[in-house]
């Protein structure tokens, strides 16, 4: 493949999960300009130029597939690519826009149930996410009572509550799906993620500043291990969605 | 449970009613629903794999080896699939024995 031959580019839109509907629509309206999708995913999407096609693109969330063969047959049956999957179990499809065909013919769920079945998976990879933050409470706590930087604490906390807080905006939203309500505005999650990033490099610094003066070399060490722990998670998950595109 | 005795979906329905007769494949279940339904059902592949997962787990459905030239893989319906299928048919059957009666008392 000429790979490189070829006009390329990189979006960073970011949505929320539950979302997804509004991911699928902006894929679609790419297509219409001639940018098909190559990678899609909530935070980052890849495109490269063809205006010869136009496509159609539906979103599944399935974390529990026994059989990606039998899955991946089922949407080929029906005229269905699959794009790319995201590491936690989403599946970007796609499908030739013909006009001629009937709306039905571009929806890859055709009944209320099964609609519901899907984002049912999806509430409940949410309610992993609770776990976490309770964690994360017990921890903010525990820095509240024994550090003399109480205010790291509460900033934990606060985070926290924020992460809380768009849980359990997603959760009321799958529920409001799942009552058959249209999802009429996508939620404001760059803003959100933007906050929560002003808030946790505010609390990283103050939290290195406050070591520093009080000499603990060993927490000192132990913040840069965390950041360089991070980093490399951070370019492992980078490294594997490269690989991963590459394969197809 | 009482999980049988559920009604069952159109879709759930008409795939065991694809299989009624013999082995399929997906794309054939799928051709057949949109036919005999006169183009009033369709099934999604969205909705197809979910429902067919759920068949397989329940016991329904098995998948089955291909036959001759077909590279895709077969659907075949189970003893009990059969029977939850016919179980379906004979509660349709009464409701529409039932709807038949009293509309026309009162026509």
């Amino acid at each position: 493949m000429m790979k490189n031959t070829r006009k390329t580019k990189r979006t960073f839109k970011t949505y929320a999960a539950w979302d997804y509907e509004f991911e699928e629509k902006e894929y679609d309206r790419m297509s219409q300009r001639g940018w098909q999708l190559v990678s899609g995913s909530s935070f980052t999407q890849k495109y490269e130029f063809d205006d010869s096609v136009i496509y159609r693109y539906q979103l599944d969330y399935n974390n529990d597939i026994k059989d990606m063969e039998r899955y991946d047959e089922t949407f080929r049956d029906a005229g269905w690519e699959r794009v790319n999957s995201t590491f936690n179990g989403w599946h970007v499809f796609r499908k030739a826009y013909d006009p001629q065909k009937p709306e039905e013919e571009y929806e890859i769920y055709t009944d209320e149930q099964s609609r519901g079945e899907m984002l049912k998976r999806w509430r409940n990879f949410c309610f992993g996410g609770f776990g976490f933050l309770l964690l994360n409470v017990g921890n903010s706590l525990r820095i509240l009572d024994t550090s003399d930087a109480g205010f790291i604490g509460v900033g934990l906390l606060l985070a926290t509550g924020m992460m809380f807080g768009m849980l359990i905006a997603g959760l009321l939203n799958i529920n409001r799906q799942l009552r058959g309500q249209k999802n009429t505005r996508p939620y404001p999650i760059r803003l959100f993620l933007f906050m929560l990033f002003l808030l946790l490099v505010f609390l990283f610094v103050s939290a290195t500043i406050v070591l520093i003066q009080e000499g603990s070399y060993a927490a000192l060490g132990l913040m840069v291990g965390i950041l360089t722990g991070a980093i490399i998670v951070a370019a492992a998950a980078v490294f594997a969605k490269l690989k991963k595109n590459n394969k197809k | 449970m009482g999980k049988q005795s559920e009604p069952l979906t159109e879709s759930y329905f008409y795939i065991l009613l694809c299989l009624y007769g013999g082995d399929n494949h997906g794309y054939g279940i799928m051709q057949m629903t949109e036919s005999l339904s006169g183009g009033r059902v369709k099934i999604g592949s969205g909705t197809m794999y979910g429902a067919t997962s759920n068949m397989l787990k329940k016991g329904w459905i098995i998948e089955c080896p291909e036959l001759g030239g077909e590279r895709r893989r077969m659907y075949r319906l189970t003893d009990e699939g059969r029977r939850v299928c016919l179980e379906e048919y004979r509660r349709l059957s009464e409701l529409v024995a039932s709807a038949k009666t009293v509309v026309e008392e009162n026509a």
